[in-house]
């Protein structure tokens, strides 16, 4: 008499696997429960620390940072909804987002002249300069962070380190290697890109060109027709 | 007993005399010593105690606690001061050792509460850690006591800024801890979620509630990103907003100028950049008069009217001046650059119009290619 084979081990077999189905499913749904219960709690010590620092989100760019890195740490992500816990309870949304709204509107106004990239410390002074007394201290880490959150938009923002500095673009299309580099040869110079710099740096002649090209045709590299010398707007200092 | 000194004639830097009570003896534990009927003086630094012939003092850093003992009826009232082990370097003292840790202070006339809340204020300032520089003459002390006090003050309110911050970042990482648990559980189940083929109730509002949270996992992202009550309303409220706007712009507008535009008309409660895309992507023609439309750059826009119609203007345009590029096709029709280009590149690709490239250029012809 062989075990375990016939219609009745076939039966038993089916029966235990629906029956750990069951168990699997019961177990899913206490965990679901679980899951409501813990973040009604938290959503009780939310409130009550967002009585306390709701107004320090926004005046204390430390306090800020700190925030934001400890979400990173634990995988959460507080801009990710504006419906979401943190944006409601705390306005850390409202902070950001009316940040991206005036990062858009700087870039959209500078455009026209650099092309669709601005240095990061342009970018700061000019949205110091935007809003009034709020807004004196605005860090590059917010900047950075509300970035992040506006290139969903599709229209291309991004930073972009050239050398030592720090790049908002604000159009699409990558800038390549070279591209970068141009940048930033022109960058340490005050905005003025000697081509023979980049033919020092063993770039042949068509190099230089197809990278100038790109650049002008972006408009973020102008040429002066008198002395056909390039300039990078973005490297201009106000 | 043995803890106090023979008493120095120097001034401590920011030493300050706070008050002194009259006829106080002192007790070595339970013992009455000979230090009796003497003027008992609190500085910030130390307890000075001189009966005119003899002065002895007791560093404030010795004390560890004070207690109050009430006058009874034969005794008067007493302070009981606690105090650390004997350092042995010190300064020679009356009592060169002393078998119990603690000394009394006998206030024989009174004023003993008085003495106790004077000492209790210099202990708990403990101005001989922190070393402030002061004023060391005596005749101006009134002035220094003056530039001291501004001083203390600053230094408080730094340490107060310092303890506040530190506090707050206490309370975040208390915070935080919680979430973790929280998050941890969450993302377990999320990881089960992506198993699960069937959708019931419970994985609906799930999801949801993970995407509250904030955690992004792409699971809810492409389900409860953009299908959600929220975002159709969401929708509707754009859609209703911009038909105006939208038709200024050449019925062409890019999603982050809806953004600003959205959030400048709301002024409170800010909606984020992804949660205007995802309203966007439930705008349909037949409903809204409007949708979104993604460029193969990765550029987004609010598209309204028929695109055909688009391309017809766009031709005519074309034809009407010959040939056009993207800053010319950009003012005539009013709409951004950007668009101008997007527009020009998509009538390329739809085969209604060509490209020429010249050194001054990228320049828009007719297509005539298809007309012969």
């Amino acid at each position: 008499m062989r075990r375990n084979v016939g219609i009745g081990a076939v039966n038993k077999k089916r029966l235990a696997r629906e029956k750990l189905a069951q168990k699997g499913t019961e177990i899913a749904e206490i965990q679901v429960q679980q899951v409501s219960q813990q973040m009604e709690v938290f959503k009780q010590s939310l409130e009550e620390f967002a009585t306390k620092y709701r107004t320090e989100i926004k005046k204390n760019p430390e306090f800020r940072a700190r925030f934001q890195v400890m979400c990173a740490k634990i995988g959460v992500d507080p801009l990710a909804s504006s419906k979401g816990f943190w944006a409601q309870l705390l306005g850390v949304g409202d902070f950001y987002y009316e940040l991206g709204v005036q990062i858009v509107e700087v870039c959209l106004a500078t455009r026209p002249t650099n092309g669709g990239i601005i240095t990061m410390s342009d970018l700061c002074s000019l949205l110091g300069r935007s809003s009034g007394k709020t807004r004196k201290d605005i860090q590059p880490d917010d900047i950075i962070r509300a970035i992040g959150k506006l290139s969903v938009l599709g229209d291309g923002f991004k930073v972009v380190k050239v050398g030592k500095d720090t790049l908002i673009q604000s159009v699409p299309g990558e800038l390549s290697m070279d591209h970068t580099t141009a940048l930033e040869v022109a960058g340490r110079n005050s905005g003025r890109l000697q081509v023979d710099s980049l033919e020092k740096l063993g770039w042949t002649s068509l190099r230089v060109e197809s990278s100038l090209d790109t650049l002008l045709d972006q408009g973020m590299l102008w040429v002066d027709e008198v002395d056909k010398s390039y300039w990078v707007p973005a490297f201009f200092h106000a | 007993m043995d803890r106090w000194i023979w008493a120095t004639k120097d001034v401590k830097a920011a030493e300050e005399d706070r008050g002194s009570v009259p006829s106080v003896r002192l007790y070595d534990g339970e013992d009455k010593t000979d230090f009796d009927q003497g003027h008992l003086t609190f500085s910030t630094h130390r307890l000075k105690w001189s009966d005119g012939s003899k002065s002895i003092e007791l560093p404030l850093k010795f004390i560890t606690n004070v207690s109050v003992v009430g006058a009874k009826f034969t005794k008067s009232a007493k302070l009981i001061l606690t105090l650390s082990p004997c350092t042995h370097s010190r300064e020679p003292g009356p009592f060169s050792q002393s078998n119990v840790d603690y000394v009394k202070l006998s206030f024989v006339k009174g004023g003993h509460l008085r003495a106790h809340g004077l000492l209790q204020g210099c202990l708990e300032e403990k101005r001989w850690e922190k070393g402030i520089i002061a004023v060391q003459n005596k005749p101006s002390l009134l002035m220094g006591g003056g530039l001291v006090r501004i001083e203390q003050q600053l230094e408080s309110s730094r340490i107060e800024a310092d303890r506040s911050i530190n506090s707050a970042f206490k309370d975040i990482d208390a915070l935080m801890d919680k979430a973790k648990d929280m998050v941890t559980l969450a993302d377990r189940i999320a990881a089960k979620l992506s198993d699960v083929k069937t959708e019931g109730d419970e994985t609906v509002e799930l999801k949801s509630a993970l995407l509250s949270i904030g955690i992004s996992n792409p699971v809810t992202r492409e389900t409860h990103g953009s299908g959600t009550a929220y975002h159709k309303s969401l929708g509707s409220e754009l859609a209703n907003m911009l038909q105006e706007p939208l038709r200024e712009c050449g019925g062409v507008m890019s999603v982050s100028e809806v953004y600003c535009r959205y959030n400048r008309a709301r002024g409170i409660e800010l909606i984020s950049p992804e949660d205007v895309v995802n309203a966007c992507k439930t705008l349909t023609p037949e409903h809204h008069g409007m949708e979104l439309k993604k460029f193969s750059s990765g550029v987004l826009v609010i598209e309204g009217d028929n695109f055909q119609s688009i391309m017809d203007n766009l031709l005519a345009t074309v034809i009407a001046n010959g040939y056009v590029n993207a800053l010319a096709l950009s003012s005539i029709m009013s709409i951004p650059l950007m668009l101008a280009k997007e527009r020009l590149a998509a009538a390329e690709q739809h085969g209604i119009v060509c490209r020429d490239e010249t050194d001054d250029g990228i320049f828009f012809y007719e297509n005539r290619f298809i007309s012969v």
